[in-house]
């Protein structure tokens, strides 16, 4: 893949800055409405994104009917996990949410947060969680998917490092009351790790666009990409270095965490057996993507492996901004041929 | 000399498709197939090994270009194998035109069009079925208008009994009910479907069933 390719690729896969303002805006307001919010006030409310948006890896969704997620976890101080109940931390948080002058009656609960979406281009996530006491560097508990368990996580702490991976010192911007922390590198320049991790999540989200019950979190890609990462200064060399040196977990289980937090449980056990096949195929055939766009001599081909790692519409808007020193494909002597008709064309099957 | 059956039907091929060669062995076309189909142009040098038994056994088709990705996702396997479709469908198709310029004309270049049209579009134009037993039980379910597996398979163990000899096929009566479960004559309901027995040998039928029942 040559690098004008990727930046025109990688140009069609980013938010538009209004957008971006937009959900910075909105998720400050909200988080200052929490942290100023009479209920909760005296549980010394913290607040603070997690998730892509902190990381600086949104990707533009592929279908205009999907938003792209903007989380927020209001950490609610708590002398142990025995002092409130899952169920008190929820609506306690929920409360203060919809009292909001103006977004509180578009707050639904979901499986551990409280959500709300906006314009139809974004999906604002609040997880209430309370201090990990056994944690010593900042973690916290929140509920798990089912609702029963507390579940161990620690988002500073693996910003902090996701921030460091992509070697760059974290510019905090302390202008804001201290317990609103709306650090978040999304209006900073993108640094090649953040854009390799835009585009295997974009390259995620086109292999699972049938089956996206089998598509694997962001947080596993993100780890992925940033424990292969090895400082290059381009997008073109840490995406080659992070394809080549990515583990392809063809033999054993899978283990990616950070922390003592495996974030691949979703992808071990007997019960997650299709998800996982499914995830080394998506490895494999992303590799396999990438491997076939740095060496394609022709454009024709370079349009077919962008279309089938980038999405259609991406493929043709990137060709038609460029031939990008590649050669043309002459065709000799094309047959016309008309299809049969529909019930006698055969759906392409594999026997295994 | 005599001029073998795969020498005639290659040279009727050879006409159209004229950069494609037959080597030596005369079982292995090769060349590429270059072909204008529904508004998309383009070329993939292919590779035809016609099987011994031709055309009681159909031909595989690789692409040898490597331009399409080796990948279960894009139906071809890794030695380059084209999966055009189903083994039954393929052979039905193979049925309206027994010739090598019908199974590339109908079941090849089709096979091109649906990759072009998916790199284009994003989906494919006919679908595509789901990879090993599942997809044959989709194909069945589609071809022969029935819901479930039971249905489907209550019904082709109902039709491996007209491969019997004459004698033996008598015990299926065209007034009896159809096996599935229409309530109609079998006469005037799946009675077309015999045309299965004629295009399909009795071995690959029940090698299909013997998939599905695993499913």
């Amino acid at each position: 893949m040559t690098q004008a390719i990727l930046s025109a690729l990688v140009h069609k896969l980013e938010i538009s800055p209004e957008e971006y303002k937009k959900a910075e805006r909105i998720a400050a307001d909200l988080a200052y409405h929490l942290a100023n919010h009479q209920g909760i006030k005296a549980r010394n409310p913290q607040l603070y994104i997690q998730g892509s948006f902190r990381l600086g890896t949104v990707v533009k969704p592929i279908d205009s009917d999907q938003k792209f997620d903007v989380d927020i976890v209001c950490v609610l101080a708590a002398d142990s996990k025995s002092t409130i109940t899952k169920k008190e931390l929820k609506e306690e948080v929920g409360k203060a949410l919809q009292n909001h002058p103006v977004l509180g009656y578009k707050f639904k609960p979901k499986p551990r947060c409280w959500s709300i979406e906006v314009d139809n281009v974004f999906k604002i996530d609040v997880v209430p969680g309370i201090p990990n006491l056994d944690s010593q560097n900042g973690g916290i508990l929140i509920q798990d998917k089912d609702e029963v368990r507390w579940q161990e996580t620690n988002p500073k702490a693996y910003f902090k490092w996701f921030d460091e991976k992509r070697k760059r010192l974290l510019v905090v911007k302390n202008n804001v009351k201290d317990a609103v922390d709306m650090t978040h590198l999304e209006s900073e320049r993108r640094m090649p790790l953040q854009t390799a991790v835009q585009i295997l999540k974009r390259m995620r989200d086109i292999h699972f666009k049938d089956r996206p019950d089998l598509k694997p979190s962001s947080i596993v890609i993100t780890t992925i990409a940033a424990n292969s990462y090895n400082g290059e200064p381009d997008v073109l060399s840490a995406l080659n270095s992070i394809i080549c040196k990515m583990p392809t977990y063809e033999s054993g289980e899978i283990d990616i965490s950070y922390e003592g937090e495996n974030f691949a449980n979703g992808l071990s056990g007997e019960e997650n057996k299709d998800r996982r096949n499914a995830f080394i195929g998506f490895l494999k055939n992303t590799k396999d993507l990438c491997l076939r766009l740095s060496q394609t001599e022709y454009l024709e081909d370079a349009k077919n492996y962008i279309s089938l790692g980038f999405g259609a519409d991406i493929a043709k808007s990137v060709i038609h901004d460029g031939d990008f020193g590649l050669k043309r494909r002459v065709i000799g002597n094309p047959q016309k041929v008309y299809l049969p008709q529909q019930d006698m064309l055969a759906k392409p099957w594999k026997s295994h | 000399m005599e001029i073998s059956l795969i020498e005639k039907e290659f040279a009727e091929l050879n006409l159209v498709f004229t950069d494609l060669k037959i080597l030596e062995d005369g079982k292995t076309i090769h060349g590429p197939l270059a072909f204008q189909i529904e508004g998309f142009t383009d070329s993939f040098e292919i590779e035809i090994k016609i099987p011994n038994d031709y055309p009681f056994h159909l031909p595989s088709v690789y692409e040898t270009s490597n331009r399409i990705p080796r990948f279960d996702k894009y139906h071809v396997n890794t030695d380059g194998t084209l999966c055009l479709g189903s083994r039954r469908k393929i052979s039905e198709i193979f049925s309206k035109e027994r010739s090598l310029m019908g199974f590339v004309k109908n079941a090849v270049l089709p096979f091109f069009f649906s990759f072009c049209y998916l790199v284009e579009n994003g989906v494919r134009p006919y679908g595509e079925l789901s990879h090993g037993s599942a997809g044959l039980l989709e194909d069945y379910k589609e071809f022969l208008g029935l819901r479930n597996k039971k249905e489907v398979l209550d019904f082709l163990n109902y039709t491996l009994l007209l491969y019997q000899k004459p004698k033996k096929r008598l015990k299926i009566k065209t007034r009896e009910r159809c096996r599935c479960g229409s309530k109609l004559r079998f006469s005037k309901c799946h009675k077309k479907y015999d045309l299965l027995t004629a295009y399909y040998s009795e071995q690959e039928l029940k090698k299909d069933i013997d998939s599905m029942e695993k499913l």
